[in-house]
């Protein structure tokens, strides 16, 4: 085959950009759901109208209708073309053009609407492997202006889970925009949203860098319910939807019993540009404003006393050296405690640990200082820092004085030095490396065996580590 | 960046180094808490702080030199020497006292004056020695064995109320030149103790 010379638009795999698109987006279920009620928050719909229904065998349709401006007839040409939006990234959460007209396999999306003057309707469906758009005579009655859309699919798992999770998804994500005035109405029953009960609330601006990001702080009077196993602090939405939900970066710091009590709605429109295209996730630029939001918050916790009196430095000593101990019980581990290697017992807590023997009293003799942890369940080690300039490793395991030896001037500490998150993962990574090299030579590991290890001790304990 | 600041001390170990990287005899070994607490400040502060160490150690030398038995002119190590010593070693633990905690101070004296044989024991009482007498109060006329018999009783001494009592009677006495040899001078202390302690 011969490719002439000379210039020609570059052509797209459809299927594989279609398949590109829903890749993007955390939970393909909701897609459609989320970016349809979203461009209505976008046009200042205060009502939108849900329908769920199975219309005949097989057949199931979700419709919406809103009560926006309705397009005109540019820019329903404007619509039709994926990718294309005439909002601007910063101005909303739907600039990206895509979510609304992503319909599945065996689905469709019907649109139709009225701009006041004349109505528009169209179907995007995919066909031999291809997305279409069809123009076509509208058959839906309005008697005011707005947007109606509707999916029709036939998988009836869909079907089912969606009467199991529309309100309580809705609700998830668009609560502070029902709270702001949006009514959500599914199958004529209006959506109530969750008003926090609280003992405390205040609302502030935090202004970092130019930008404003007005909050509401809560305490809750119950604790909120863990949402995937984490309970989420903060909610940082853009005009009512909800995009991210994160834990205070100092949650370990707040006293346990306020720990699940404070609620913090971020509104994020400020930021809006860092927003991902999925539309649930920011980029990384975002992250110096969530530092500065996180400060802002402690402030108010330490006013409210809210704050405990253990400092994040021994939660990360702490949490790291307990998670290793509790490791060391477990017979598979067990041989990797250094304890085993010096014949030192050793505890997780400030001091060092106690000189024994090899017997089974390894413990004994002077122990750590009260906050030892893992010293009196007679497992665990410690771990000392060394400020050692010339020295180019990380870190070592020091058998003579009985402890793991973290070098604080290591070029990946002061690297890490400026984030606790950071800290905590190098710590985590280079005394594991430590431990588990120091037993490497003894056993005779290969390269691959010991980095397997590693690996698989870092797996074990990083539900206890990372925090 | 420091994480959060506290007024906590640091709590350091002053270790020989084994390290063969380290150009240094001694490493400064630090707790986590006072690391991640005070952040990149605490190389700063530890860095100061190990040099002021090195320089107590070289200065407690040259007070300590007479002592050495490598030293070639050797002479008699006189109490007002050992009281500069446990002066110069008290005054710099009194000086860092408000930032650091030594945890091992008097093992690491005694392990880094090589060549004095001092055990960790007798730096303890050296520095006893220097806080509880003034300068004038060190005289040639009195041996170090007759003061550190006297440190070793001092707190019983001022628990019976006859720590001064007792204080001005040695230096009286050895300005008079009637001091007992020290074995005696330990027997007198132990029977004032158990006397004092019979009439209570």
């Amino acid at each position: 085959m011969s490719i002439p010379f000379g210039e020609k638009d570059m052509e797209f795999d459809g299927e594989h950009i279609l398949e590109d698109f829903r890749d993007m987006y955390d939970d393909v279920d909701l897609i459609v759901i989320f970016e349809v009620i979203s461009n209505s928050i976008d046009v200042n719909a205060t009502k939108v109208e849900l329908m769920l229904s199975q219309t005949k065998f097989e057949q199931y349709e979700l419709s919406f209708l809103d009560n926006g401006p309705g397009m005109n007839e540019k820019k329903f040409a404007d619509f039709q073309v994926a990718g294309r939006s005439d909002k601007t990234k910063g101005s909303g959460i739907g600039f990206a053009g895509i979510g609304a007209k992503l319909p599945g396999i065996n689905s469709k999306i019907s649109v139709e609407t009225f701009d006041g003057k004349n109505t528009y309707a169209c179907d995007f469906y995919i066909k031999n492997k291809k997305m279409k758009v069809k123009n076509r005579k509208p058959t839906e009655y309005f008697t005011k202006p707005g947007t109606f859309y509707k999916l029709t699919f036939s998988d009836k798992n869909y079907y089912n889970f969606l009467e199991k999770s529309l309100e309580p998804e809705i609700i998830q994500t668009f609560n502070n925009a029902m709270l702001n005035g949006l009514d959500v109405i599914i199958n004529r029953k209006k959506i109530k949203p969750w008003i926090p009960s609280f003992t405390e609330k205040q609302s502030g601006i935090v202004n970092h860098k130019g930008r404003k990001l007005p909050f509401t702080f809560y305490l809750l009077k119950e604790d909120q319910h863990k949402i995937d196993g984490k309970i989420s602090n903060i909610e940082f939405h853009i005009t009512g939807k909800t995009i991210v939900r994160k834990q205070l970066q100092i949650y370990h710091e707040i006293k346990p019993e306020f720990q699940n009590k404070i609620y913090v709605v971020v509104d994020s429109l400020g930021i809006s540009d860092f927003l991902k295209p999925d539309k649930v996730s920011f980029k990384p630029g975002y992250r110096q404003y969530k530092k500065a939001l996180n400060i802002k918050i402690k402030e108010i916790c330490e006013k409210l006393n809210l704050v405990g009196t253990a400092s994040i430095s021994t939660i990360v000593h702490n949490t790291l050296t307990r998670a290793l101990a509790d490791l060391f019980k477990n017979p598979e581990f067990s041989w990797l405690n250094p304890h085993s290697l010096a014949g030192f017992g050793i505890g997780a807590g400030p001091g060092t640990g106690g000189k024994g023997t090899k017997s089974s009293k390894s413990n004994s003799g002077k122990s750590s200082s009260g906050k030892s942890s893992s010293g009196s369940r007679g497992s665990g080690f410690s771990l000392k820092l060394i400020d050692a300039p010339e020295d180019p490793r990380p870190a070592y395991l020091d058998i003579k004085q009985n402890f793991v030896a973290l070098n604080i001037a290591h070029p990946l500490y002061l690297k890490s030095e400026n984030s606790s998150k950071a800290l905590q993962v190098h710590i985590a990574y280079t005394v594991v490396e430590v431990i588990v090299n120091a037993r490497a030579a003894i056993k005779s590991l290969t390269i691959q065996e010991a980095s397997e290890l590693r690996t698989k001790i870092l797996t074990e304990i990083k539900d206890k580590l990372w925090l | 960046m420091a994480l959060k600041q506290e007024s906590q001390k640091i709590r350091v170990k002053i270790a020989k180094s084994d390290n063969k990287f380290s150009k240094s005899k001694i490493d400064i070994i630090m707790d986590v808490s006072n690391v991640i607490t005070l952040g990149s400040e605490i190389r700063s502060k530890t860095r100061k702080f190990k040099k002021e160490y090195l320089k107590l150690i070289a200065d407690a030398k040259k007070i300590a030199s007479t002592k050495n038995k490598k030293f070639k002119k050797k002479k008699k190590f006189s109490s007002l020497d050992w009281w500069n010593l446990g002066k110069l070693l008290d005054d710099f633990n009194t000086k860092i006292e408000n930032e650091f905690v030594i945890k091992n101070y008097t093992q690491a004296i005694s392990r880094d004056l090589e060549g004095f044989e001092l055990s960790d024991t007798e730096v303890g009482v050296i520095r006893q020695f220097a806080r509880y007498f003034t300068k004038d109060e060190v005289l040639e006329e009195i041996s170090i064995a007759h003061y550190r018999d006297f440190t070793w009783k001092r707190n019983q001494l001022l628990e019976h109320g006859i720590l001064d009592q007792e204080k001005n009677r040695l230096v009286k006495m050895g300005k008079e030149k009637k001091l007992p040899d020290h074995k005696k001078y330990r027997k007198e202390l132990q029977l004032l103790v158990i006397r004092r302690g019979g009439s209570k």
